[in-house]
């Protein structure tokens, strides 16, 4: 295997277009076994390196893991708490989190809180010279496509975020998770949702309503999809209700995240 | 290519403090160098896929698994084995109150959990049985049922919370 440190644009659209696989931890390619003729490994890109966090928010490079994220948020940040519920403590000490974002699955742990927080990826492509940058959507639209950093925005437009997940046992497979994002405006209430596990790609959506009603409007919702077993159905009622029941109680709803 | 056209690479890596200079596959992972070049048998080959903690080694002080590292990327690391801390006092306790509670069985995932248990004593003397639990559970061991490696990590941590 021939190991590539890409320094620069151009040396990364080459690998791109040598279909090299990109790497930046490179975890998921060893836990996967496979042993490509070559990779194209970014930790060295010199445009984006380590955490930089401030008011307006963070930005990760592709060298950083899990862990040294999960050490630079306050413990009570939802996302500190999504890390936490990802993998164990010594897998999270070699897994960046380029790569969980990177690497789209039907069932990720970061996306749903990423794209509930509204984060930019920043990536190279073969179509401009210049770093792009966009929401994190999957599937990406453009490929193949390089990231290169990741941005995090502190503000968001809820008032509220919530993580659940469902798996048999901490090292196997997740099997559904749920990103809910809840803002109040006067009597109505929004929340947005991000489900993973129910089909190839996480499944979005969002009601509105009186509070009361929220949870009505999520089962309607979930019954009108049609391909979500009874299970997951109830499953996710439960993790909705959940969520509803620790907003209602929270001390002090004016509080941010 | 941009660069580096080959496969094998030099790597210098730094283990237990010695400087070893290898010519190793860039697909090479390092419970592979350790254990097949370097003679270093205490990080076990278990899942290879960072689940199990049977290959956990130190590099720069944190426990982490080796069989999901390349040996080329580790030139600028220090990398700890068991046979690093013989001398170790911490590691000596830990030994010990393993085997005064039966810790240890089988022996096949032991080198991982007392080097992820001597770390978390070294960052958090007082640990709580909570961060014990999550610690130990970046490990499976299919003798013990977990109660007795926590008991003996515990009993450690009491002592050394007095001393």
């Amino acid at each position: 295997m021939r190991w590539i440190e890409a320094h620069t644009i151009r040396q990364v659209q080459r690998c791109l277009s040598a279909n090299v696989p990109i790497v930046g931890g490179g975890s998921w390619l060893l836990s996967d076994g496979s042993v490509p003729e070559a990779v194209c490994d970014l930790r060295e890109y010199p445009w984006a390196q380590g955490i930089t966090g401030n008011e307006s928010g963070w930005m990760i490079g592709p060298d950083v893991t899990l862990s040294q994220w999960l050490q630079a948020l306050d413990s009570e940040n939802v996302i500190a708490e999504v890390i936490r519920k990802m993998g164990t403590p010594i897998f999270r000490r070699v897994a960046t989190v380029i790569g969980a974002v990177a690497n789209p699955q039907p069932v990720a742990d970061l996306y749903p809180v990423m794209r509930l927080l509204g984060a930019d990826i920043f990536y190279i492509d073969l179509h401009h010279d210049s770093i792009q940058h966009e929401k994190l959507m999957w599937p990406f639209r453009a490929n193949p496509r390089a990231l290169v950093g990741l941005w995090v925005p502190a503000s968001t437009p809820y008032r509220f975020i919530a993580f659940r997940k469902y798996t048999k046992g901490r090292l196997t497979r997740v099997l559904l998770n749920l990103g809910t994002g809840l803002a109040q405006q006067g009597d109505i209430m929004t929340a947005d949702f991000v489900i993973g596990g129910l089909s190839q790609w996480p499944y979005e959506d969002r009601v509105a309503g009186a509070s009361h009603s929220i949870s009505h409007q999520i089962s309607q919702r979930l019954r009108n999809q049609g391909n979500i077993t009874p299970f997951y159905q109830a499953l996710i009622m439960e993790m909705c209700d959940d969520v509803l029941n620790q907003w209602e109680h929270r001390a002090d709803r004016r509080s941010e995240l | 290519m941009p660069r580096l056209l080959k496969t094998h690479y030099s790597a210098v890596v730094t283990v237990n403090g010695h400087v070893h200079r290898l010519t190793v596959p860039g697909h090479e992972r390092l419970l592979t160098t350790l254990r097949e070049r370097l003679h270093l048998f205490s990080a076990r080959y278990g899942c290879g896929t960072g689940h199990c903690g049977a290959c956990v080694v130190l590099v720069n002080e944190e426990p982490v698994p080796s069989c999901l590292l390349l040996t080329v990327r580790q030139q600028k690391n220090r990398i700890q084995t068991l046979e690093g801390l013989k001398k170790d006092s911490l590691l000596a306790q830990l030994m010990t109150s393993f085997a005064e509670e039966h810790a240890a069985q089988c022996g096949y995932c032991t080198p991982g959990l007392l080097l992820s248990a001597r770390h978390l004593l070294k960052t958090c003397p007082s640990a709580t049985e909570s961060q014990l639990r999550e610690e130990l559970s970046s490990h499976i061991c299919r003798c013990t049922g977990y109660y007795a490696p926590l008991r003996a990590i515990a009993k450690v941590r009491d002592s050394y919370a007095v001393d």
